[in-house]
């Protein structure tokens, strides 16, 4: 390899900064690029073009993309609790004022018609809307699984949808446990909660399913043990994705990878030290947004922290089709969703 | 046609410059077994962004670009070393001081005994400050012994009579936390059960930083004895601006040290 491209490509690739390959190079400014490996990242902090004070946003929850391609955020600003953008980050619709405590945001797509469903965890339920905001279904707290007895006690956080139409919610602010419904919203079982043993969770805050394997399987955050918890769809335990240091947020698969917001780091709490993790999917972290390079000792992964005080509490990501990520972020000072391209 | 060129350069520089954001970087991350150190110990820090580099000051300062850099693990051996560090990197604001003080053994503590703590931060018992343990910035740590008492008596006894003239207690301040430096202590020498006040201490409770840990430093001229009782006084009334006002701090310590 030439030198000179050598050096071009090693800044590229450092993760941190790259220098302008011009002649103006001494005097250009020079453009941070996140991550690391094949997964590095541009920032957009200005994508949304929503008006503030037509359209404000509290704290920034969740996002989805519909099949229209149209990107949706959930907020629990009640004047508007979905933005729905297009990917320049025109606001092009928005609906709710019913959901005081929206966290989770789920699309499904049931029979060609998207679908959401949105955890409300100051309501206690679970609601299912059309995409443009009529409610189809609402679930309240799960009393029968025998562990609840009052509303209260059940703050649900997330959902995942299976192709059947099964209905996952995790009561992350609650207690812990993963309950599933048929598509009717009748209980069938429910596992996780609190206790000592590996197959227990602690924060349980977001659930997927994972299929990139084939044979479907759940993915469960366990957010204060910094780790993912892999169940079957029958809920036996399977193991642990250890991330030293990361409160990771819900897991997000988009084609191989697992992408997720890190509210904040373990040895920085409540000081603003998030950043976004990605693993392959052999669950190996291959890079980390505004976060440590991701480092394995004897197959150990070492712990992972912020490094660059990009980003202050995220919560969430979204992939788009063009895979740009979409980062929303909680108690951040009601900023809207950043916008982050690939580097090729 | 250069001018042209030219221009069109230095609009898109200009155009560049506005738009770029120059972020700071987080601190680096310092490992170490303890604050506490019989003979020596190891200090290492850690911050895994290619491009970076550690900068060191062992004298006090703020560290700067022409500081010392971190390259391996530092061996501490001199009682109240304080290292600060930063991570700095091209393109990017240096990041925050990381400040650590290292305290050497001091006098052999060869009893301790301690008015109860509150029972969900009871440590290991009173000898948890006198264990070389040091808890960091973790409240729920067992390194640390937390009280909500108006007062925590704490009777020390030396392997041998030595004569003495600083006491040391290391605290935590977690305002948010309503954990507060104490607003007074007193050191008394112990001798054929009589106490004589050796010290009275008052500390300004309010003003330190929202978030820390800290050795309060009692010094009072040099006292031959081999027992002696030391009296804190938690903050009794909490500021005006917390929202506990008027109610008790915290007091939370994770080692007493005799110099």
């Amino acid at each position: 390899m030439k030198r000179r491209k050598f050096i071009h490509q090693s800044l590229l690739t450092a993760g941190g900064v790259a220098l302008g390959a011009s002649k103006l190079h001494a005097f250009s400014p020079q453009e941070i690029i996140f991550g690391f490996g094949s997964k590095r990242y541009r920032l957009n902090e200005q994508w949304s073009k929503a008006d503030v004070s037509r359209n404000p946003v509290n704290d920034c929850h969740e996002m989805v993309q519909d099949k229209k391609g149209r990107i949706l955020l959930l907020t629990n600003e009640t004047r508007n609790n979905v933005l729905i953008y297009d990917k320049s980050g025109k606001l092009l619709d928005s609906w709710g004022h019913d959901f005081p405590g929206a966290h989770g945001l789920t699309l499904f797509n049931e029979g060609g018609d998207d679908v959401l469903f949105i955890c409300d965890n100051k309501r206690h339920q679970v609601i299912k809307t059309t995409i443009d905001g009529r409610v189809l279904m609402t679930l309240d707290y799960p009393k029968e699984t025998g562990q609840y007895t009052t509303p209260d006690e059940y703050i649900p956080t997330e959902t995942a949808i299976a192709a059947n139409g099964d209905i996952f919610v995790v009561d992350g602010y609650g207690k812990d446990f993963v309950i599933q419904y048929d598509s009717k919203g009748n209980y069938i079982l429910h596992f996780g909660g609190r206790g000592e043993e590996e197959k227990h969770l602690r924060n349980a805050h977001g659930i997927c399913i994972d299929q990139r394997k084939g044979k479907p399987e759940l993915i469960v955050t366990s957010r204060e043990q910094n780790a993912f918890k892999r169940y079957s769809m029958q809920g036996e335990f399977i193991g642990t994705i250890a991330m030293p240091g990361a409160w990771v947020c819900r897991p997000v698969i988009k084609g191989d990878f697992l992408y997720a917001a890190v509210l904040q780091s373990n040895n920085r709490l409540w000081q603003q030290s998030g950043f976004v993790t990605i693993l392959n999917k052999d669950h190996q972290v291959i890079s980390n947004l505004a976060g440590s390079e991701p480092q394995y000792q004897n197959g150990v992964l070492q712990e992972m922290y912020q490094t660059i005080k990009a980003f202050s509490y995220p919560h969430d990501v979204c992939i788009d089709d063009d895979e740009c990520m979409y980062l929303a972020q909680w108690n951040s000072g009601k900023v809207y969703p950043y916008k982050l391209e690939p580097v090729a | 046609m250069q001018l042209k060129l030219l221009a069109c350069s230095l609009l898109f520089m200009v155009q560049s410059i506005v738009a770029q954001k120059v972020y700071q970087l987080a601190p680096p991350i310092p490992k170490y077994a303890s604050v506490f150190f019989q003979k020596e110990i190891a200090l290492s820090f850690d911050f895994k962004l290619p491009g970076s580099s550690i900068h060191y000051t062992t004298d006090g300062t703020e560290p700067i670009g022409s500081s010392a850099v971190y390259t391996k693990p530092l061996s501490i051996k001199k009682h109240l070393t304080v290292v600060k560090a930063k991570s700095f990197a091209t393109g990017f604001s240096p990041s925050e001081t990381v400040s650590l003080q290292f305290f050497a053994q001091g006098y052999r503590i060869a009893s301790i005994a301690t008015s109860a703590p509150n029972n969900q931060y009871k440590g290991n018992g009173p000898t948890t400050l006198t264990d070389n343990q040091s808890g960091g910035m973790q409240h729920t740590n067992p390194a640390w012994l937390g009280f909500d008492s108006d007062s925590i008596v704490v009777d020390l006894s030396l392997e041998k009579t030595v004569s003495i003239s600083q006491v040391m207690l290391h605290v935590l301040v977690n305002q948010g936390g309503w954990i507060f430096l104490p607003q007074q202590a007193e050191v008394y020498a112990v001798k054929n059960n009589m106490n004589t006040l050796l010290l009275t201490q008052p500390f300004n409770a309010a003003d330190e930083t929202p978030s820390d840990t800290k050795a309060l430093l009692l010094n009072f001229s040099p006292t031959t004895l081999q027992q002696l009782r030391i009296v804190i006084h938690p903050l009794a009334s909490l500021p005006d601006w917390h929202a506990g006002k008027g109610k008790r701090a915290w007091c939370f310590l994770d080692e007493i040290k005799i110099y």
